[in-house]
């Protein structure tokens, strides 16, 4: 090191008093607009909370106590950053910048593709397109096994079973994507009809051909998919909805679904889906859409619904001949299943993931319809239906006799302060996938997660292995550990922690999977 | 709270600065006080206290070293204890998991003990309880917090008492002026480390001229600019890189990885370090500067010349002389060399890829002493430069990877030897789009003296008197040129505020 000295930062001899000024008045007053405007333009809404899909933070109360001291800058600093002055100018002008000017996304979780296409990047959408996530073949036999399980299951009881998934938009227009952006391997759609197709009978409907062709038909404002949202179109929803009607008519005799003759396409100034307000730029980014509108005037009555999910619909339809139908849906049918009512003299409709058994046989349908948004591939366990269903379950757990771990309430001892009991070691076990079966009383609903703590306790990280939903009273579970590695600890507790005493454990046996 | 907020710059800022202009000479240092307090309490919450007994320890170490001084004495028991107790506060906050860990995997690997030692909650719980700090035992993984800025803090105060013991400064009475040193909040957490020596003065006395004030805002804007405009953009790239499972990392994908964090390193800390500079500017303090352009060094030994000032100068300072310096045989002064770097990475973080880090720099240093420099010399400026930047950049993989595997895995990947197929899993292609582009090539282009050229161009305009027309345009562009980076910055800010697509599941 050789001896130095640092030189000290001084004014670069420049710039003359009157710029100087002019720089010092523009800084004050630029730091300081946010501010005066939060204080005198009062009822300024700074973001749109709808338009974000959030709820923007509150202003939080003036901290009593050391705890509430704790938390009230980060709480303050949210609300700040969320209502300062000109917030919404400046987040207009960045998002257009970035989407206009450069040509890019302003937000992480979208691309811009070719044409100023929107594209997300939820559920690690890009590289389910590039192929870069693949099923494994366990993953695909796991959800071939999940399918006709819930088929056998509804079979039993005489009811069908139809699934489908909703294609994401790259899978439709590719085209779209921007180069950079290079295909590595098949998506996880393609793997999956694939397989199923090669091994097993399940109604799975693969909507991708005839969204295909309904790509030809294209015209300026009228696509199959939006561009600037991540959903079909109307109508690339209803090419999907007379797929499905074929699928539904060769499963169901009494099956009379209605075609696209039986629908008007008509031009609207409506966006549809689009993401353009989200960006703050919706009068840049404009977007028409077309709607379909049934030329025949609708006959299914839609029925107060009480005590189940929201965004349940429910309808009864006057021609008692038609068949019973129950669907299981997320956003990629919200239009849909006001089409699927009309060919249902009871129709159901959840908006949900979750398969209640219970409820679901109850209302004594001819058919269950499953349809997920292309993304769920991603997002959804390969055994999540198999979780849902205790009776399939239990009649594994039955099946399978190596017996790897039995306890009872004197062996687990009391839950830790989280509430989470720690289970004793197994035999000789060489990990992977295993069922469990337990009782245990709890006070009240909630749900049971199953964890893994890492070899080296809580310092080697924690992953969740099931969670399974628990009802007030003695229950009686079943619960598929999927990757469950004998050497780390396994514990098991409520989702969320309950009063001392909630919780009774009254014994557990863990069985290997023979399947 | 950061600069780059908009909390700190909407509004703290703004009410700290009126306050402080508004309010006679008298109030300034009290208001500047109060102010650090609260910025520094702000995102700390009750280790404000730990910087409050610094400060008035220090400042009793100071006290009590110039009494001695004053009686004839050279009080060096004083400034043993003061250091004693400024390395102890380090030691504890900065360095004890570590060091806890270290010694507990140790003892494992000794066969010594089959657990290791007890966890550090299980340590510190209960005297903490029986003090009446926490009411309920430690949890398992409790960790002694890190409170930020103790580096740059704690080496200012040393360099206090230091200076005060080598008679370089005057012991500062005035417990307000001193509390205004340790806490100044423009360099408190990012630096520069500011010597008291070099501002004692300004402490007491300074004014807050037009130009000087017009200087800051240009220097806190540029400042700002590095950090939203470029060190935010490509951070991401690098941070998503690093992030990725070791076989999808190829050769040409490292590379990018790693000139994305080159580029980040820099820009976020020489544009914090503007930013202070800037800062300090407008409240009259003139800070020394701490970056010079360090990626067109030639060495090593160039570029830790250029490269964190303020840090590599208070070693060379308090440490590498005292030492002996260049003043002994030449091995002791490798020694010297390796001890002061290996000291040098451990101040960045308590961990063993910084301590590699810096003996990784300490041996170039050494290593160009040998000969390597002299060889250096004869060879091409393009080749020169190229040699000091593959060392450079090599070395930010040891100080970006969490630990010293992954970065031996990412540097295997860089020299070709990654797994196969992980281009295509993985091309460079999927990490780039216009704004990083955009990021890269103004981080290069922001990494060369330009700007300074310029600046240089025009001194020399204000002495002809022909040169009025372009000295009003270069003024004029100058100011457009701030304000675009201001606008540009907050517009980026605003964006991290905004976070639509948290998508419902349907």
């Amino acid at each position: 090191m050789r001896g130095r000295r640092a030189s000290v930062s001084t004014p670069l001899a420049g710039s003359s008093p009157g710029w100087s000024r002019f720089l010092s008045g523009f800084f004050i007053l630029a730091v300081c607009s946010p501010l005066v405007r939060q204080a005198w333009v009062e009822d300024e809404v700074p973001g749109d909370s709808r338009a974000e899909f959030r709820k923007l933070a509150d202003k939080p109360a003036w901290p009593e106590g050391r705890a509430a001291l704790g938390s009230y800058p980060r709480e303050f600093e949210a609300w700040y950053g969320d209502h300062f002055g000109f917030r919404a100018n400046l987040l207009r002008w960045h998002n257009g910048l970035k989407w206009i000017g450069l040509g890019t996304s302003p937000a992480q979780s979208m691309i811009q593709g070719r044409d100023g296409w929107m594209f997300t990047t939820d559920s690690r959408s890009i590289e389910m397109y590039r192929g870069a996530i693949p099923f494994t073949r366990r993953e695909l036999e796991d959800w071939c096994w999940s399918l006709e399980s819930r088929r056998d299951r509804l079979a039993q009881r005489g009811i069908k079973y139809v699934f489908a998934i909703g294609p994401s938009k790259w899978e439709i227009y590719p085209e779209k994507m921007p180069a950079r952006l290079g295909r590595v391997g098949p998506s996880r759609l393609e793997q999956l009809t694939t397989y199923l197709r090669q091994h097993s009978t399940v109604r799975v409907v693969d909507l991708r051909p005839v969204l295909l062709e309904a790509k030809k038909a294209d015209g300026k404002d009228d696509l199959a998919y939006y561009p600037l949202g991540t959903h079909w179109t109307e109508r690339g929803a209803l090419a999907a909805y007379e797929r499905l009607g074929r699928e539904l008519g060769e499963a169901l005799a009494s099956y009379r679904g209605q075609t696209a003759a039986d629908f008007e396409l008509v031009a609207s100034d409506a966006p549809g889906d689009s993401w353009a307000r989200r960006m703050y730029l919706e009068d840049v980014l404009v977007q028409k859409s077309v709607k379909c509108r049934p030329k025949a005037p609708r006959q299914a009555q839609p029925q107060a619904v009480t005590g189940a999910p929201p965004r349940t619909l429910r309808t009864l339809h006057p021609n008692q001949d038609l068949p019973r139908g129950v669907l299981l849906h997320d956003s990629f049918s919200e239009q849909m299943r006001h089409w699927l009512a009309e060919d249902f003299s009871y129709f159901s409709a959840y908006w949900r993931y979750e398969f209640d058994e219970e409820r679901i046989l109850g209302e004594e349908p001819d058919v269950v319809i499953q349809m997920w948004v292309g993304r769920a591939l991603e997002f959804m366990p390969a055994t999540f239906m198999l979780q849902e269903s205790p009776a399939v379950l239990r009649e594994l757990f039955m099946r399978s006799g190596h017996s790897i771990l039995q306890v009872n309430s004197e062996h687990v001892g009391t839950a830790e302060a989280s509430g989470l009991w720690r289970l004793p070691p197994p035999g000789e076990h060489a990990g992977g996938r295993v069922l469990v079966h337990l009782r245990l009383r709890s006070k009240r609903k909630g749900s049971l997660v199953f964890l893994q703590e890492g070899a080296a306790g809580a310092g080697g990280g924690r992953r969740r292995l099931a969670l399974v939903r628990l009802n007030a009273g003695m229950n009686d579970l079943y619960a598929l550990l999927d990757g469950w590695r004998p050497d780390g600890q396994l514990l098991l507790g409520p989702s969320v922690p309950l009063a001392e005493g909630s919780l009774a454990l009254v014994d557990l046996e863990i069985r290997e999977v023979d399947r | 709270m950061v600069f780059s907020s908009q909390v700190f710059l909407f509004l703290f800022l703004p009410l700290v600065l009126l306050l402080y202009l508004v309010l006679g000479r008298w109030f300034r240092n009290l208001v500047l006080l109060t102010a650090s307090l609260f910025f520094y309490a702000w995102g700390e919450q009750e280790v404000v206290i730990l910087m409050l007994a610094s400060i008035v320890g220090n400042y009793a170490f100071g006290r009590w070293l110039g009494s001695a001084q004053e009686r004839g004495e050279r009080g060096k028991g004083v400034v043993t204890l003061s250091l004693v107790f400024n390395l102890a506060l380090l030691v504890v906050f900065k360095y004890a998991n570590w060091i806890w860990e270290t010694l507990s995997g140790l003892m494992v690997e000794l066969g010594l003990s089959s657990t290791g030692l007890p966890v550090i909650g299980e340590v510190c719980g209960p005297p903490l309880m029986a003090m009446g700090l926490i009411d309920a035992p430690l949890a398992a993984d409790w960790q002694i917090r890190l409170p930020i800025g103790i580096s740059f803090f704690t080496f200012q105060a040393m360099s206090y008492v230091i200076d005060i013991y080598r008679r370089d400064a005057e012991v500062q009475k005035n417990p307000i002026h001193f509390a205004t040193y340790i806490a100044l909040f423009p360099q408190l957490i990012a630096g520069p480390i500011v010597r008291y020596r070099d501002i004692a003065k300004q402490l007491v006395e300074r004014t807050v001229t037009l130009s000087g004030f017009a200087y800051g805002v240009r220097r806190f804007v540029v400042g700002l600019g590095k950090k939203m405009l470029i060190a935010n953009i490509v951070a991401l790239q690098a941070d998503r890189i690093f992030e990725l499972p070791l076989e999808q990392v190829s050769a040409p994908l490292a590379w990018f990885g790693t000139l994305c964090y080159t580029l980040q390193i820099y820009f976020d800390f020489s544009g914090y370090s503007d930013m202070a500079i800037g800062l300090g500017h407008m409240f009259g303090f003139r800070f020394l500067e701490n970056f010079n352009f360090p990626y067109i060094s030639r060495s090593i030994t160039e570029f830790w010349r250029r490269w964190h000032i303020s840090l590599s100068s208070w070693y060379r300072d308090y440490l590498y002389i005292p030492l002996g310096g260049n003043r002994c045989s030449p091995l002791r002064v490798y020694g010297n060399l390796l001890t002061v770097f290996i000291l040098c990475g451990l101040w960045h973080g308590a961990s063993w890829s910084f301590l590699v880090w810096g003996l990784y720099h300490g041996l170039f240093l050494v290593i160009e002493r040998l000969g390597l420099g002299r060889g250096l010399d004869k060879l091409a400026k393009p080749l020169r430069h190229a040699y000091t930047l593959l060392v450079v950049m090599i070395g930010w993989v040891f100080f970006r990877a969490t630990d010293i595997s992954q970065a031996i895995a990412m540097l295997s990947a860089m020299a070709g030897f990654g797994a196969e197929g992980a281009a295509r899993l993985q091309p460079v292609g999927l990490f780039v789009d216009p704004v990083v582009l955009l990021a890269l090539l103004a981080g290069l282009i922001g990494s060369m003296p330009w700007v300074r050229t310029l600046g240089h161009y025009y001194k020399r305009l204000l002495t002809e008197e022909r040169g009025r027309g372009q000295l009003w345009a270069m003024d004029a562009a100058s100011f457009l040129a701030v304000a675009l980076i201001l606008l540009l910055s907050a517009m980026e800010m605003s964006a991290n505020t905004y976070n639509p697509f948290i998508y419902f599941r349907f």
